[in-house]
């Protein structure tokens, strides 16, 4: 009796040997997918850098658009009319055929298409074409030095001035020719000191400074109209002082409000803005220690004990700042120039002031973007020759770059263009730059910084005594 | 006399009868061997060593890495937390999900609604319901916050004030995985005999001492697993506290995983420190999950 399955059936069907030969071949496909080569950074951006990475300075996205001459008019500036035209730029001299530079930045969000804009024109006048990735500035630091040790570095890379010490310490980063330096006319004269000094470190220069961001003092209109705490303009009456700030937090506290926030409760980068105006910083002069512990740090700390845990004028830890401030239910907030996006997208009406002077000195801080060239296993003289190229058309653009993109170039030349010098808020950021004050050019600056964050957040609640805390700090700072 | 049983030699063929299992076994061994224990013990490497991405060569540095975490406040604080969350949200895993699950095999009205309606929140990534409670619990617009307003309660800002903020994180927690564990103790509350429970209504027993006599000890094993999958989540959490308060206020929710992100994969990228906290990790999980097999190591029988 034959089975209905035939023999040639029976060979037909699923075996083990089947599975088992399957199975192999599965292997053998993802362990070659795994050693294949990575692929070159793609043409296109990837991710915007809108968000905030932990524990790297800044603590928020970094852009800005003072597109409002006012709070409440939402006219963008006039893109197509900067002031100052683009300077004309010759093609690298040398080159065989058009250069192709890769560039990572975290310029993203509202800013990500003034920038491709200007790199195109880049690409327009000298026939050099950028190809640009964006993402995060966590992720970048950390494909930065990952992959220059193994030749996978960019061309170009756009860093935070905190960032450079860290980067030259690694030799991830290369050193600038000062020749070139010069023969680019790039020249300190026209630089605010705190910004020329943020690419040197050790005696030697890793960037150039392309554009700042900094702090500033915004104030919520309506609110202030409420409390009666306007002009005769019926603009609001910014504070000048920590007596004026802390008064005018606490008129402003009421129904649930709050009256004022010096950045947030463990915003360690308006805390150190706060040591510069006490003639303080985090490490010694020398860069040996930290200095935490001294009594102008303490003096520091006192006060950021005081708007919360003692008046409670501030927010408790966990508000979304900008969202209250938004919401109406913070009155005065000191943060970063990158709010004014938001801001102007919210159709909140507010106004744009200084930074108070708490202490000694009218200190700011601010925090630069820098153009670097990563370290690459071969020398390319056209690509050394195409950065200087970028680095000049982005200062000779600055203006442009400032309206259009809303970052505040670094080069004070283009401060004077009537339609910087026109908008309330870019005058605020412009003549705040003379006060810049930088982070310390120290590897141990970012580690420094992520150790700041929880002890005043501890400060500010009232859970650590200034004084405890700040030697504790001083301690393991000291020990980084 | 017994007729003796010989053996047939083993044919050249059979040894495939031992072999071929292994085969098939293969690509997982494979994969586990490159993907868990290569990189396990290339981290126990690292963590004797001053490796820091970026830096091509790395010197030894013996047990440095280790000591240093001795006197650390930051580690220490954040052993101390991850252990506190691990408590916190073990105890309401180990009743409030067979609560359920209870409530829910004694046949209740709408109760496969009521299953999934307890389950969904287990279906939402740790990223959503982060968000979800962070909204919820905001002290300024939070809905929590302003209905106890409206009756005259004024809480205190609960994910940023250093008492309230690992009890909310723990209540997030408790809340995405309740359902999950539900699900399993109902399903070993029905796995159990039926017999058991009449023999024990014809002795006398009511319904406490049925479920503390019988249906308990028979829910021991599952208990073992659910205690111990729960706590090697536990000690590892880093999601939930990420999104809702990122180790704040003040460090008092800065867990031992978030710790070992922020100092090798954020700053300065310390790979050597973060690997040797992750062996220390890694060392007090395998003690915990030794210690926790021989308490429930004796199992009811009937």
């Amino acid at each position: 009796m034959r089975y209905p399955h035939s023999a040639a059936a029976v060979s037909h069907a699923f075996t083990r040997r089947h599975f088992l030969a399957g199975g192999l071949v599965a292997v053998a496909g993802a362990a070659l997918a795994a050693c294949s080569s990575t692929s070159a950074p793609s043409s296109s951006p990837t991710t915007s850098a809108a968000t905030s990475a932990p524990a790297a300075a800044p603590t928020t996205a970094p852009t800005a658009a003072p597109a409002a001459t006012t709070a409440s008019s939402s006219a963008a500036p006039a893109a197509a009319t900067a002031t100052t035209a683009p300077a004309a730029q010759s093609a690298p001299s040398g080159s065989g055929g058009a250069v192709t530079m890769t560039f990572w930045n975290d310029i993203g969000a509202t800013n990500a298409k003034p920038y491709t804009d200007l790199q195109s024109l880049f690409n327009k006048q000298t026939g050099i074409k950028i190809d640009q990735q964006v993402m995060q500035i966590g992720n970048l630091n950390s494909k930065l030095q990952m992959g220059a040790p193994i030749g996978q570095a960019p061309d170009m890379a756009l860093l935070y001035t905190t960032a450079i010490p860290h980067f030259a310490d690694l030799g991830t980063i290369q050193v600038l020719d000062p020749a070139a330096l010069d023969q680019s006319g790039i020249k300190e004269s026209d630089y605010v000191p705190a910004t020329w000094q943020g690419g040197m470190y050790k005696g030697k220069r890793y960037s150039v400074t392309q554009d700042v961001v900094q702090s500033a003092l915004y104030l919520n209109d309506s609110m202030f109209k409420d409390a009666g705490l306007t002009g005769s303009d019926g603009k609001p009456q910014a504070p000048t002082d920590q007596t004026s700030w802390l008064e005018t937090a606490q008129k402003l506290t009421k129904n649930g409000n709050y009256g004022g926030l010096w950045g947030g409760s463990s915003d360690n980068l308006n805390f150190e803005g706060l040591l510069w105006q006490n003639g303080t910083n985090v490490f010694s002069e020398d860069l040996s220690k930290s200095v935490l512990d001294q009594p102008a740090a303490i003096e520091v700390a006192t006060f950021w004990a005081k708007p919360y845990a003692q008046l409670k004028a501030s927010p408790p830890d966990g508000v979304d700042a900008e969202k209250a401030f938004v919401a109406g239910k913070l009155a005065m907030w000191v943060n970063g120039s990158w709010n004014v996006t938001g801001f102007n997208d919210s159709k909140i009406a507010y106004t744009v002031a200084p930074v108070p002077t708490l202490f000694k000195t009218p200190k700011v801080w601010s925090l630069g973007h820098e153009l670097t060239m990563p370290m690459q296993k071969n020398k390319d003289d056209a690509k050394v020759a195409a950065f200087w190229k970028f680095v000049k058309f982005m200062i000779d653009n600055g203006a442009t770059w400032t309206v259009q993109g809303g970052v505040l170039a670094a080069n004070n030349t283009v401060y004077k263009d009537p339609q910087i010098a026109k908008d309330p808020i870019l005058k605020v950021f412009t003549d705040q730059s003379k006060n810049w004050g930088v982070g310390q050019s120290t590897p141990k600056w970012s580690d420094a910084e992520a150790l700041i964050g929880p002890v005043i957040d501890g400060i500010y609640l009232g859970k650590q005594p200034p004084a405890d805390a700040m030697k504790s700090l001083a301690q393991q700072i000291s020990a980084l | 006399m017994a007729k003796s049983i010989s053996l047939p030699r083993r044919s050249a063929l059979d040894w495939k009868a031992v072999v071929v299992p292994y085969l098939y076994l293969g690509p997982f061994l494979v994969l586990f061997l490159v993907f868990r224990v290569y990189p396990l013990l290339y981290g126990l490497y690292i963590s004797v060593t001053n490796a820091q991405l970026g830096r091509m060569s790395t010197a030894i540095v013996g047990f440095q890495n280790y000591s240093a975490l001795l006197s650390d406040p930051r580690f220490q604080t954040s052993v101390v937390n991850t252990a506190t969350f691990t408590l916190e949200a073990t105890i309401p895993v180990l009743g409030v999900p067979l609560l359920l699950a209870v409530v829910l095999n004694r046949g209740v009205a709408l109760r496969t609604l009521l299953r999934s309606a307890f389950f969904f929140p287990f279906t939402l990534s740790v990223v959503t319901v982060g968000l979800i409670w962070a909204w919820l619990l905001d002290p300024l617009v939070g809905p929590i916050t302003f209905y106890l307003n409206r009756v005259g309660i004024f809480p205190p800002p609960w994910l940023g004030d250093t008492h309230t903020a690992m009890p909310a994180i723990v209540l997030a927690t408790v809340w995405s995985v309740t359902g999950y564990y539900m699900v399993i103790y109902l399903a070993a509350l029905q796995d159990i005999p039926q017999q058991l429970l009449e023999a024990a209504a014809l002795d006398g027993a009511g319904g406490w001492q049925s479920f503390w006599s019988v249906t308990f000890p028979l829910l021991r094993p599952v208990m073992l697993f659910v205690v111990i999958i729960h706590i090697i989540g536990a000690l590892q959490v880093f999601g939930i506290i990420f999104v809702m308060t990122k180790g704040g206020p003040a460090d008092a929710t800065l867990s031992l995983v978030q710790y070992i992100y922020l100092i090798g994969f954020q700053g300065s990228f310390r790979l050597g420190p973060a690997a040797a906290m992750s062996w220390v990790l890694f060392v007090a999980i395998f003690v915990v999950s030794l210690i926790q097999f021989r308490v429930f190591r004796d199992q009811a029988e009937y």
